[in-house]
C-alpha cells in the first residue's frame, strides 16, 4: 500500500551565520507497509520516528528518497497530489491536549476536515455525531473546549477527526505516552475495532516495547535515523538479530511484571 | 518512622469544596520502599507535596503527620525548614522543569547544602554525582541543565534530593517520560539507594513499582483503595480497582476498565468505584466503605472483598 524507498533528512541548524551545520535525523529508510496490517515503528526518544511520520503526511520534506502511496508517488505532491495523499493518509499526533486547537470547541475541530471537503453544513453535522458515537463519546462533548475534557478524552476527540475522511492508512504517533495504563488500554480497543471496521492500515509509533508487542504484526526498530531491523512480531522478540534490538528487549524484559531479579 | 492519619487536602472551586486527598492513613517503615500508584489526578503528587508543606496557600491541610513521633502538619513556616531536606527530601517530577536553568549543577547543590546547614564541599558533591551514577563527575559540576540529557537530569534530581541526607526521600514519578534503557538504569541505582533510606515512591509506572517497592498503596480519586506488600499485591490483587488496572497492563490481557475516573467534583455517592466495578451491589451504592484489615498486612477498602 505504502512504499518508503531511501528517504534522507536532515535538519540544518545556522546558529553561526553562513556556517550551516547539518544534522542528519534519517538515513536511507527504506520499507513498505502492506494493507491491513499494523506496522510498530520503535525506537528510543530523538530516533527520528516522528519525522519520518511527518515525512509521510508531507509535514516535513524528505531531502532525498521516494514515497510510493497506492502506485503513486506523493514525495513531492502538487495540490491534487497532496488532496489524494490527505484522504488516504491521516496521522493523530502525540499529545491530543496541544494538537487540538485550544480555541475551537470540540464540534468544530472535527468539522473541519469535512468542510474543507465542502460538504454542506447538516452532513456535517450528521458526520460528527457519528465519528463522536464511533469514539465512545456523546453529544455533550461537542460544546466544550479541549481543556475541559481528559487527555483520554482529547485523544479521543483526535481519533474521531483523523477517521473522518474514512483514511485507509493511519499513522498513530506515541498516542497513548501521555495517558495512563488502563485509559491506554481504552484507546488501544477502540483503534482495533475501529481499524476491523473500517479496514484500514495503521503505523503506530511507540517507544513501549510491551504495547508493541501486544500489538503489532511487523516491528521495525529505528537507531539514530535507521532502521536496523524490521521483521515480524515474533522474530523480532523471541530472535532478535541486531544488538540495539537486543538491548532494548533485555531491558524491557529486566523491568519486566515477570521478573525478580533486580529484587 | 512517618506515620499519616486521616490526611486531608482540600481546596475552595467556583464548584463547591473539593477534596482531592480524602482521609489517608498509612505508616512508613524505616528503610522500607513505600509506593503509591495511581492515575493521574487521582491525588498522588499532592499527597507527596502535602507532606512537605509545600502546597499553595488557599489549600487546607488537616490530619496528623508524625516524622520520628513529631507532629509536621502544625509547624511554623519557619520551621518547616528543618524537616525539609533534613528529615524528608523530595526529587521533583519533571527535572527538566524544576531545574534552574541558570544554575549549573554546583550551584544547585551548593544551594541545597547550604540550607540545610551541611558542609558543601567540591569533595561531598563529587561523591553524590557518583552515587547517582553520573560519570565524569568534576566536569559535570559546571553544566547547566541543558547540556544534559533527561536521564543525567533526572539522576542528578535525584542527587539533589539526597544531597542532604534526609531519612525519607519522596520520588515523585521519578521515571516519567524516560526511554526504557535509561529507565532500567534510574531503576537499577534508586534500588542500591534503597537499603540506606526510606522512600516514598510515587508513580503510575506498574513495572516501576513492581521492581523497586517493598508495599505498595493504590490510590483513586483521593483515597488509598489497597495497602498490600509487593508480591502478594502483583500475584493477588484484592480491590477490583487493583486488579483491573493490572489487567489493563500490555504485558497482561490488557483489557481496559470500562468508563472514566469521577471528576473532582462529581465523585459518586457510596464507593468511589461502584459505578465502574463488576462486582458492585446495592450496598456499594450508598455507603462509603472504610480501609479494613484483612489477612496480614494487607488493607482493602471494598465491601465486596473485606
Amino acid at each position: 500500500m505504502l512504499e518508503v524507498k531511501a528517504l534522507d533528512k536532515s535538519y540544518s541548524s545556522s546558529t553561526i551565520p553562513f556556517r550551516k551545520k547539518s544534522t542528519k535525523v534519517l538515513e536511507n529508510i527504506s520499507f513498505r507497509i502492506n494493507k491491513h496490517e499494523t506496522l510498530c515503528i520503535v525506537g528510543e526518544s530523538g530516533c527520528g520516528k516522528t519525522t519520518l511520520a511527518k515525512c509521510l503526511v508531507n509535514l516535513e520534506k524528505p531531502d532525498n528518497g521516494r514515497i510510493i502511496l497506492e502506485g503513486r508517488d506523493v514525495t513531492f505532491p502538487d495540490r491534487k497530489t497532496l488532496s489524494f495523499l490527505h484522504t488516504k493518509v491521516q496521522m493523530i499526533f502525540q499529545n491530543a491536549d496541544t494538537s487540538l486547537n485550544p480555541r475551537h470547541l470540540i464540534y468544530d475541530s472535527l468539522a473541519e476536515p469535512l468542510r474543507l471537503q465542502c460538504q454542506n453544513e447538516d452532513n456535517v453535522r450528521k458526520r460528527v455525531l457519528q465519528l463522536l458515537n464511533h469514539v465512545g463519546l456523546s453529544e455533550e462533548h461537542l460544546h466544550r473546549y479541549p481543556h475541559q475534557l481528559s487527555g483520554g478524552q482529547n485523544q479521543r476527540i483526535a481519533i474521531a477527526r483523523s477517521i473522518a475522511l474514512h483514511p485507509d492508512l493511519l499513522i498513530a504517533d506515541e498516542i497513548t505516552a501521555a495517558l495512563d495504563v488502563s485509559v491506554q488500554a481504552q484507546i488501544l480497543q477502540l483503534l482495533k475495532t475501529l481499524k476491523k471496521e473500517m479496514d484500514m492500515t495503521l503505523l503506530f509509533i511507540s517507544h513501549d516495547l510491551a504495547l508493541v508487542k501486544r500489538i503489532a504484526d511487523r516491528v521495525a526498530v529505528m537507531q539514530e535515523g535507521k532502521i536496523v531491523e524490521i521483521n515480524d512480531t515474533n522474530e523480532v522478540f523471541h530472535n532478535p538479530q541486531s544488538p540495539y534490538t537486543k538491548q532494548l528487549i533485555s531491558s524491557m524484559s529486566k523491568l519486566s511484571l515477570n521478573n525478580h531479579d533486580l529484587k | 518512622m512517618l506515620s499519616i492519619r486521616d490526611l486531608r487536602v482540600e481546596f475552595e472551586s467556583p464548584h463547591g469544596l473539593i477534596m482531592p486527598v480524602d482521609s489517608v492513613d498509612m505508616d512508613i517503615l524505616d528503610k522500607e520502599t513505600f509506593t503509591i500508584i495511581g492515575e493521574s489526578g487521582c491525588g498522588k503528587s499532592l499527597l507527596a507535596n502535602s507532606l512537605l508543606g509545600l502546597l499553595p496557600r488557599d489549600a487546607k491541610v488537616s490530619g496528623k503527620v508524625h516524622i520520628d513521633g513529631e507532629e509536621i502538619l502544625s509547624l511554623k513556616k519557619k520551621e518547616w525548614r528543618r524537616i525539609r531536606g533534613n528529615k524528608i527530601g523530595l526529587v521533583f517530577q519533571n527535572p527538566s522543569a524544576s531545574l534552574n536553568p541558570v544554575f549549573n549543577m554546583h550551584g544547585h547543590l551548593y544551594e541545597t547544602l547550604k540550607y540545610s546547614n551541611k558542609p558543601s564541599s567540591r569533595d561531598k558533591m563529587v561523591s553524590l554525582l557518583k552515587k547517582t551514577g553520573i560519570k565524569n563527575p568534576l566536569r559535570r559540576l559546571s553544566q547547566y541543565p541543558h547540556q544534559l540529557s533527561g536521564g543525567m537530569k533526572q539522576r542528578f534530581a535525584i542527587a539533589l534530593g539526597i544531597a542532604t541526607d534526609p531519612d525519607i526521600l519522596i520520588a515523585d514519578e521519578p521515571t516519567n517520560g524516560l526511554d526504557v534503557t535509561v529507565k532500567l538504569k534510574i531503576v537499577q541505582m534508586l534500588s542500591k539507594l534503597h537499603s540506606e533510606r526510606s522512600i516514598l515512591l510515587i508513580t503510575h509506572d506498574l513495572n516501576v513499582a513492581y521492581n523497586l517497592s517493598d508495599k505498595i498503596a493504590v490510590m483513586y480519586a483521593g483515597e488509598l483503595v489497597e495497602i498490600a506488600p509487593v508480591n502478594s499485591f502483583f500475584e493477588k490483587p484484592i480491590h477490583p480497582y487493583s486488579s483491573q488496572l493490572l489487567v489493563s497492563h500490555p504485558e497482561k490481557e490488557m483489557l481496559p476498565i470500562p468508563g472514566f475516573t469521577p471528576q473532582l467534583t462529581q465523585r459518586p455517592q457510596g464507593c468511589r468505584f461502584h459505578p465502574r466495578c463488576a462486582l458492585a451491589s446495592r450496598k456499594c451504592k450508598h455507603e462509603h466503605p472504610g480501609l479494613e484489615k484483612i489477612e496480614g498486612e494487607r488493607y482493602v477498602r471494598c465491601f465486596a472483598c473485606a
